[in-house]
């Protein structure tokens, strides 16, 4: 068994400094900020979402950006926000991208 | 036995539906076309999601005559478990009972989603199996 995904926006990649595992969420937008999720046990969820890049960009669009985060991992995991975690994330990240379709029409 | 060997015998022609229609244009083609899921693609002819039988029916119990206006979108899948043509028939069984999947997917290695393999298809491959088996 194996778990696909057609929209594969999810790569996991490890810290070079803390050597923490970050997944980095490769949004649409066209700017230049980096949304990374981490683990922390700051909240009960335990994973938080950071973003990178230049401080006053980030100010704009931070409200979208989360929303649309957000939105993204609701609807793969088909789970509400707060009953996502870090372990899910994680598994989405394990996905096989479908990349073509045998298509009859 | 393979899954690839009942991918022949099994309905694996996928048809498509846009991002734009509406829950009731998928339960509509399901239903005329007899397909047991509908694939999504959006106007730059890229699949985005799959719909199936089981999630339109479902989605006629929660919605009513909302699906006449809800999209696709509303109620596709992003992500699928699926099987591999090179699995054995037991892996299928056991993925579609655990998991409650009636049509399930197969991807090739490459990431190619080649089709679906029905309940019915699974069924007579084990019961072969066994006519092979013990007769």
């Amino acid at each position: 068994m194996i778990r696909c995904t057609f929209s594969d926006a999810l790569k996991i990649k490890e810290d070079p400094v803390t050597r923490d595992i970050v997944v980095i969420y490769e949004h649409g937008f066209r700017i230049n900020i980096n949304v990374q999720i981490v683990e922390t046990d700051q909240n009960q969820m335990g994973w938080r979402i950071n973003m990178l890049g230049n401080n006053e960009v980030i100010k704009a669009a931070k409200k979208e950006l989360f929303a649309n985060t957000v939105h993204y991992l609701e609807k793969r995991l088909r789970k509400a926000l707060g009953r996502i975690s870090f372990e899910d994330i994680i598994l989405l990240t394990q996905a096989k991208a479908i990349k073509s379709v045998s298509r009859s029409d | 036995m393979q899954l690839r060997a009942i991918m022949d015998s099994s309905s694996n022609n996928i048809k498509t539906i846009m991002d734009t229609d509406t829950i009731y244009d998928a339960a509509e083609l399901i239903f005329t076309a007899g397909a047991a899921s509908v694939l999504i693609i959006n106007k730059a002819k890229k699949s985005v999601g799959i719909i199936t039988e089981q999630e339109v029916v479902q989605a006629i119990k929660t919605y009513k005559q909302k699906i006449l206006e809800l999209k696709t979108t509303h109620i596709m899948n992003i992500d699928l478990l699926a099987c591999t043509p090179n699995e054995e028939v037991e892996e299928a069984v056991r993925v579609m009972s655990e998991y409650k999947i009636r049509n399930l997917p197969i991807i090739t290695e490459g990431g190619n989603l080649a089709g679906f393999i029905d309940i019915n298809a699974v069924a007579r491959a084990q019961l072969s199996n066994i006519i092979h088996k013990w007769g």
